[in-house]
């Protein structure tokens, strides 16, 4: 089983276009406001296709790092191509909270990394604050997984009376 | 983990320098011409030019103009498709100009170019990626 920690990290995946590698990554969603934002103020006046387009081009920059006359420079199945890996990364980059939750909770009391992990959460002010980087720059998946940590930090580790479950019932919810 | 043959470049390189062309015969004239497989960027720039030509001329663009709006946008796609097959990229188009693109194109020279674009590139794969 993966552990809960992969979901500390932007997740990403590469893709070969036209030869090149790129990497694509899971982006958070101030980011992909500000994409729709920056197509809609270029593409003004255009059809809400052409705008689509372009909201693309703005996403793929921001996902892969190249500069967006880079991605402008894409055809539309090149694009496509891209857009579909990322929104795969997107997807799998939010974890189902439940199942985190267990693996979470398992791995405060089994694993020193995770625990150690957990405490830095606990004393954290604020996501922002635990991942050193502004909120904006977060990602849906990082932001759960900083929520659900500290939390069960917090309950496992600290309160010492908050609720706790079995191991077995742990299990159980990550279909071990 | 990226295979040997792939070409690794600086993120911000990506531009390749080849250009996919097909070639097709310009019905009624047996001259032989170049189809570009057009970029986003270069799609959207004929986009925002027809709307633009219609801002000049003081055209409104509304539902009474979208026939005329699609076909302005239909010339400036083939203006910027349409190049020498042996050049294999943009920097010969086959018109120097929207306008001559505007003057010397038909209807029916329209519609085939755009037709041959879709048959070469509508559902083109990367053979690289297959």
């Amino acid at each position: 089983m993966l552990s809960p920690r992969r979901y500390k990290y932007p997740l990403s995946r590469s893709v070969t276009v036209g030869g090149v590698e790129l990497v694509v990554r899971a982006l958070s969603q101030s980011q992909i406001h500000e994409a729709e934002s920056e197509a809609l103020s270029y593409a003004a006046g255009a059809s809400d296709s052409m705008v689509h387009l372009e909201r693309l081009c703005q996403i793929v920059s921001v996902a892969t790092g190249i500069s967006i006359d880079s991605a402008r420079c894409l055809t539309v199945s090149q694009l496509f191509r891209i857009v579909s890996v990322w929104s795969e990364v997107q997807s799998d980059s939010v974890p189902d909270l439940q199942r985190l939750d267990a693996a979470i909770r398992l791995a405060v009391m089994d694993d020193p990394e995770t625990s150690a992990d957990g405490a830095i959460a606990h004393a954290s002010e604020s996501a922002a604050d635990y991942y050193g980087r502004p909120t904006s720059e977060i990602t849906l998946g990082q932001l759960c997984y900083w929520t659900v940590l500290r939390n069960a930090f917090r309950e496992l580790r600290v309160e010492q009376g908050g609720k706790k479950v079995s191991r077995a019932w742990l299990q159980r919810q990550l279909g071990e | 983990m990226a295979s040997e043959t792939v070409r690794r470049v600086g993120i911000d390189d990506y531009q390749s320098p080849v250009r996919e062309v097909a070639r097709v015969e310009w019905r009624g004239t047996g001259r032989l011409v170049g189809i570009l497989h057009l970029s986003v960027g270069e799609l959207l720039d004929a986009h925002m030019e027809a709307r633009r030509e219609f801002q000049r001329r003081a055209i409104p663009a509304d539902e009474w103009s979208s026939e005329e709006l699609d076909r302005e946008e239909m010339t400036q796609q083939c203006y910027r498709l349409l190049v020498d097959p042996d050049a294999g990229d943009a920097s010969a188009r086959v018109f120097e100009t929207v306008k001559q693109a505007r003057e010397r194109l038909t209807a029916e020279d329209r519609l085939y170019f755009l037709a041959c674009y879709q048959h070469a590139f509508g559902t083109v794969r990367e053979p690289e990626e297959q």
